[in-house]
């Protein structure tokens, strides 16, 4: 299997420039195209592990980041995502090219992969059971997504949790953990050595960088999971480190809330919901200290039977 | 009707909204009792085992209405 790591930077590149690459993240294969540097930059520190295709029959998604026409591509150039031809956003400027492309695609599956129920929350795995952990931005979902995977756990998704519909297991999407602000620091701070890409100042959402997913998690990207828990993570400054049971109820509609899809789903979306949270347990959870948070996940997969 | 029940606890789907909705065994109860037939507030106060209860029924029944998961006969 040829990865995005076979190629050189510079072939990398050209190949974006010209005729794009085929990449497969998880079920989907996305032709990629485009002209930015800094979008081959960071796709080849990112997506190393990635497999690339020659030359894929078919795409779920064809997707670029272009410079609009004109004379914007020179004035404070910007970048634009290029979906099917067609711009489904308003341009940013041109350093927000990367974060840019992982939105895009993030939208890409959110909106049209409904062969799956889609949650906005981060899914991680230890012995074979998946914490799905569902929160709204600055809870930091991602920072300790990011943290229980510097610690052993496999990513199968910082931002999107695909769940099939017939079962209610998780499909991995191992993608580039997306943090913002403050948690990156606390990251480069957490796991020395950690990759990630060159912070993009002054985008909607703050600073953001993004952090290599795991080789391993990508290579395990076709083994589904099964739910064990879901946990709300709220971090609180000086909060202490506790966990609250949340009735399967209550959690059924926080996580219907967190839906993508959950609408457009119908029938089959409550359906695969119920699996899902009939199969695990729900807390709510409070943190401050990473490494107590660790520990806590770590002693629910130890007692998990 | 497309539920699940944990605990004391309900989700129902509202196939005519596409919306869920959290309820308690009492409200379940009542949704329960009007499925197979329409009846009366005194027949449902029966049938629940709540005939001194009027008030509270009624009270649930607004509610299920306002959810469109109940409807009064025109």
């Amino acid at each position: 299997m040829t990865t995005v790591a076979a190629l050189s930077r510079p072939e990398l590149g050209k190949r974006l420039r010209t005729t794009g690459i085929y990449l497969q993240t998880g079920q989907f294969i996305t032709h990629v195209t485009t002209p930015f540097a800094s979008v081959a930059d960071a796709m080849h520190l990112l997506y190393a592990d990635y497999p690339l295709l020659d030359a894929a029959p078919f795409a779920d998604f064809h997707v670029g980041v272009a410079p609009p026409a004109g004379l914007r591509r020179w004035l404070r150039p910007q970048a634009r995502f290029v979906y099917d031809g067609t711009h489904p956003f308003l341009p940013l400027p041109a350093d927000q090219a990367f974060p840019m492309f992982e939105w895009g695609l993030n939208w890409c599956v959110s909106s049209r992969a409904h062969t799956y129920l889609i949650l906005h929350a981060a899914v991680v795995e230890k012995h074979g059971r998946a914490a799905i952990l569902p929160a709204p931005p600055g809870s930091g979902k991602s920072t300790l997504c990011a943290a229980l995977v510097s610690r052993g756990w496999r990513l199968l998704s910082d931002e999107l949790t695909l769940i099939r519909p017939a079962d209610g297991q998780l499909v991995p999407l191992p993608r580039p953990i997306s943090l913002k602000n403050g948690s990156i620091e606390v990251m480069r701070a957490y796991q020395p050595g950690i990759v990630m890409s060159t912070p993009v100042a002054d985008t909607t959402k703050g600073t953001v960088a993004h952090v290599k997913a795991p080789s391993a998690s990508v290579a395990r990207c076709a083994e589904l999971a099964r739910a064990a828990w879901i946990i709300f993570p709220r971090y609180q400054a000086g909060a202490p480190t506790v966990l609250t049971p949340l009735s399967r109820g209550r959690a059924f509609m926080r996580e219907a809330e967190n839906g993508f899809n959950y609408s457009v789903m119908g029938p089959t979306g409550f359906d695969a919901l119920g699996k899902v949270i009939s199969q695990a347990e729900s807390f709510d959870f409070s943190y401050s200290v990473l490494d107590e948070a660790i520990a806590l996940f770590d002693g629910l997969a130890a007692a998990a039977p | 009707m497309r539920h699940h029940r944990w605990g004391n606890e309900s989700v129902v789907y509202n196939d005519l909204t596409g919306d869920t909705h959290l309820l308690d065994d009492d409200t379940m109860a009542v949704l329960h009792a009007l499925r197979g037939e329409a009846l009366s507030l005194d027949s449902l106060c029966l049938a629940l085992g709540a005939a001194g209860d009027t008030a509270a029924v009624a009270e649930l029944l607004d509610g299920l209405a306002r959810l469109a998961l109940v409807k009064s006969p025109a």
